[in-house]
């Protein structure tokens, strides 16, 4: 049987298949529709050292292929993450991956001391949310903010640690670059696109933020493109992410350099697309007689 | 495990225009569907519009079948609107929470629109308990389920916006008047557009009387994972989906553009 086993840094994935962190909520909620225990790993909602209340509605739109969100990182905190989330995770042979964010570094450094003495698996960095008007962003489009903030956070961890990069900026292989000499282990490629969508009859924004993250397959080519060029300038550890629905879709991450795949608006169309990928993955490995899912990653012949 | 299926349609014929009643068979493992819950709805495989939609449950047929009632509103609508009797529909559900039963006293019923979809089930389920049911609408044309309202309360009383059918005005006028004469003792369930939801939810306030409400919410996932359809309530944003759509009265926080809840609503 073709293995599935894949690594990102020091990070043993049972399979390279995860949830992307704000599609899955805390686990809980999807944990009836989907076996949890099949997963590489669960990518939790994003997490600040306080509770944040999020945007006013609306929150979502459609779009063609794809959809705008602002929910302004709605969540619970850490305080109640570990105390009524974590728990409830823990009892699956899953990975469980930890996505923060805050206005400061020393927020950051905070969640990562609290969240590596909890023995999470590893900690994403949100460097990229386009929807709050402080901090994340902040550090996702100035570079040498970026390497300072994950220097200081890599000291404070003792978990690998991911950095997911905002797709809006000039040169992502430049941010990628500078996350990797501050520490980090391996980079998310992508958080959603700015987008906006007009209401043409109230002549207001369709969004109550006005601004959103687009999301979903209308993203895809864009993601791919981003993970082929880290791969090729950094050769870093990826998770690739960015309108992924199927199998095929998963394989053009990993044939343009990701060594791990997050899916994410899928799970809203179909909550069982993270294992259907699984399967799908383990069939085109067995049929293409390709022995372990790794000899595939940035394979793509160019 | 999974709650998500691919089912035939069992019918999908148009009742008024623009509005259609559909019909689907649940897989024998899935649980129930109670009054107040709903079902995302898409058609497999399509990637434009990407998203399921949420339907109410209208009623569980006497073959336990779900109908949902729907009117025509966009393109996931108008897709849905084009498939005929044996095309497969996917489905997630039944979600969210129902609407409590166990209420003291009188059940009373408050809809407003299609908005009242949700309640047919419910006073067909509470028939028993000789609810008293208050159906409003802007036209006589918008009151679909009333023969289903009439099976639970007779006497279900209609007003219209314009006069064509029963009262002219709002529903919350004979629905204040009907609190006035028989005091506190029964359960409100209102289900409707937000100025009518916010103006019933401050009737029963005034006068003690406890009520639940049904929301409606733009959702993507429908289950409390992308937080996208929360409502304020008066311990912070709670998802429409999963924490609701049925919520206490007295938990909501109704704003809306234009007018005050007191002003009523259609």
């Amino acid at each position: 049987m073709p293995s599935l086993e894949t690594r990102i840094g020091e990070l043993r994935l049972r399979n390279p298949v995860m949830t992307a962190s704000g599609t899955f909520g805390y686990g809980q909620e999807y944990a009836e529709f989907v076996d949890l225990n099949r997963l590489g790993a669960v990518v939790v909602k994003g997490i600040s050292l306080e509770p944040m209340q999020g945007n006013p509605v609306p929150r979502v739109v459609e779009t063609p292929c794809g959809m705008l969100n602002a929910i302004g990182l709605q969540n619970v905190g850490l305080k109640a993450f570990l105390n009524e989330k974590l728990p409830f995770l823990r009892q699956f042979d899953t990975r469980v991956i930890v996505n923060i964010l805050g206005n400061s570094v020393k927020d950051y450094v905070r969640l990562c001391q609290h969240l590596s003495d909890a023995g999470v698996d590893a900690i994403e960095l949100n460097v990229s949310c386009p929807n709050v008007k402080k901090g994340g962003i902040a550090f996702g489009t100035d570079a040498a903010e970026l390497g300072r903030l994950v220097e200081s956070v890599r000291k404070a961890s003792s978990v690998p640690l991911i950095t997911k990069l905002s797709p809006n900026v000039g040169d992502v292989a430049l941010f990628a670059r500078v996350a990797a000499e501050a520490g980090t282990d391996a980079v998310s490629l992508i958080n959603t696109l700015v987008g906006m969508v007009i209401d043409t009859v109230t002549r207001r924004p369709k969004l109550s933020n006005i601004t959103g993250g687009l999301s979903g397959p209308a993203i895809r080519p864009v993601a791919v493109r981003m993970v082929w060029e880290v791969h090729r300038k950094t050769g870093l550890p990826i998770i690739g992410m960015g309108g992924i629905m199927t199998t095929e879709d998963a394989l053009e991450f990993i044939l343009a350099g990701a060594s791990a795949v997050a899916v994410g608006t899928a799970n809203f169309v179909n909550p069982g697309a993270s294992v259907e990928i699984v399967d799908g993955l383990e069939r085109y490995l067995a049929k293409a007689r390709v022995s372990s899912v790794r000899e595939l990653v940035g394979a793509v012949r160019t | 495990m999974s709650r998500l299926f691919k089912v035939p349609l069992l019918s999908n014929t148009e009742v008024a225009d623009g509005h259609r009643l559909a019909s689907f068979a649940l897989p024998r493992e899935t649980r129930a569907p109670q009054a107040g819950q709903f079902f995302m709805v898409g058609i497999p495989g399509l990637q434009d519009p990407l998203l399921k939609r949420p339907f109410s449950l209208h009623r569980m047929t006497d073959e336990g079948r779900v109908e949902i009632l729907y009117r025509i509103r966009g393109k996931g609508t108008r897709l849905l609107a084009e498939r005929t009797t044996g095309d497969v529909i996917e489905v997630l559900g039944p979600l969210g929470k129902p609407f409590p039963l166990d209420s003291t006293g009188r059940p009373v019923l408050v809809g407003g629109g299609l908005g009242a979809v949700p309640l047919v089930q419910l006073a067909l389920s509470l028939a028993g308990r000789s609810p008293r049911i208050f159906l409003g609408a802007r036209a006589g044309a918008e009151l679909l389920s009333l023969d289903w309202f009439r099976k639970a309360d007779p006497e279900t009383v209609v007003s219209t916006e314009n006069g064509e059918a029963g009262l002219k005005g709002f529903v919350t006028e004979p629905f204040r008047a009907y609190l006035e004469d028989s005091g506190p003792t029964c359960t409100v369930y209102a289900c409707g557009p937000t100025p009518m939801l916010a103006a019933v939810s401050a009737i029963c306030r005034d006068r003690g009387i406890p009520g639940y409400v049904s929301l409606e919410e733009h959702m993507a996932c429908g289950v409390g994972a992308c937080m996208g359809c929360v409502t304020e309530t008066v311990e912070g944003y709670k998802s429409v989906c999963r924490e609701g759509p049925v919520f206490p009265m007295e938990q909501v926080r109704f704003s809306f553009p234009g007018g005050s809840p007191e002003r009523g609503g259609p």
